[in-house]
């Protein structure tokens, strides 16, 4: 059992594996994704939380646009029926020079990351604007302070309120 | 070239995960912000891997400086009483101040990779910005309207004392 372990190890291309591709930055953008819903359940800091947000957002982005360049390449045969560039433009004279790497001919995925990014940035800028009309009635910016919907009758939160 | 890109890939990357650690286990509060901003130019350099220039630059302006600049804000207005403090001592700023120099200083390799750069960021804005206007024109006024929306109601939550004290008097 151990050398069969060994030889498939031994018959893994450890170099190939090492070139950044498409997995290697899903990875990444989950490992990111987990960062930012970690600190959006740890942080007691309202600026913390939104912070959790923007990392989030930010590693959606990374997906969308990594899948558009690894996936939506020219040679797959969806864009090679739809294609918006025409023969003249600056990309086929690239793509003939083999200047690029990624060769897309769609790009949708930045598209969606262009418009993930516009509504994320809008979004946190609205949640500071919240987070200083808090501090301008509360003089803090702690979660724990926020408790102005928790409900006094239920039995269960008088069990473990601990006086919070 | 290919081993280039790999070795930033993962440079990068390591600065995205321990700026992310760092903003997650720190309890200051302006030291997470400076933290999660590196991670912002981080993310960008890893945009310029992936061929996608424009979006780097959007990334750069509103996460990296924009973004960066309302987080400063914020903490400066709501935190008066903060007894921690800004730590501003060579342990904690070493690692965003390193990170920070590397992604400056290997955004020209990253760069220097494509031999026409020129054609490439006319390719990048004018085709990209074709599709979006062209394909998916809604969800981009969708977006704008949303922005006026956002505007209109931080406007409005913010003077809403001022607007009351004005109307009691």
């Amino acid at each position: 059992m151990p050398n069969e372990i060994i030889s498939s190890l031994n018959s893994i291309d450890w170099a190939a594996l090492a070139v950044p591709g498409l997995c290697h930055y899903l990875i990444l953008a989950l490992i990111i994704f987990v960062i930012g819903i970690m600190i959006m359940v740890a942080g007691g800091n309202l600026i913390k939380i939104v912070i959790g947000l923007e990392f989030m957002l930010n590693a959606i982005c990374i997906n969308f646009i990594a899948a558009n360049s690894f996936i939506n390449s020219a040679n797959s045969a969806i864009n090679q029926e739809n294609t918006i560039v025409s023969a003249n433009s600056s990309l086929s004279q690239a793509a003939s020079l083999g200047v690029m790497n990624f060769t897309f001919l769609n790009p949708e995925g930045q598209v969606a990351a262009f418009i993930v990014t516009v509504i994320g940035v809008i979004n946190i800028a609205a949640c500071f604007g919240l987070i200083c009309a808090i501090y301008y009635k509360n003089k803090k910016v702690d979660t724990r302070i926020l408790d102005g919907l928790k409900s006094n009758d239920c039995p269960e939160l008088e069990e473990c309120s601990d006086g919070v | 070239m290919d081993t280039l890109n790999a070795v930033i890939f993962y440079i990068l990357s390591a600065i995205c995960l321990i700026s992310g650690l760092f903003c997650l286990f720190h309890k200051c509060t302006f030291n997470a912000v400076i933290s999660a901003s590196l991670l912002l130019w981080a993310v960008s350099g890893l945009y310029f891997l992936l061929g996608a220039s424009f979006l780097a630059g959007i990334q750069m302006l509103l996460w990296g400086v924009g973004i960066t600049i309302i987080m400063m804000f914020s903490i400066i207005m709501t935190n008066k009483d903060d007894k921690d403090g800004f730590l501003f001592n060579l342990k904690t700023l070493s690692v965003p101040l390193i990170g920070g120099i590397f992604i400056f200083l290997i955004l020209p390799f990253i760069l220097y990779q494509f031999s026409g750069l020129v054609n490439l960021q006319s390719y990048s804005a004018g085709d990209f910005s074709t599709l979006l206007y062209k394909n998916n024109a809604f969800s981009f006024e969708l977006a704008g309207v949303l922005v006026f929306c956002v505007l209109i109601g931080i406007i409005t939550i913010l003077t809403a004392k001022r607007i009351m004290k004005c109307r009691m008097k």
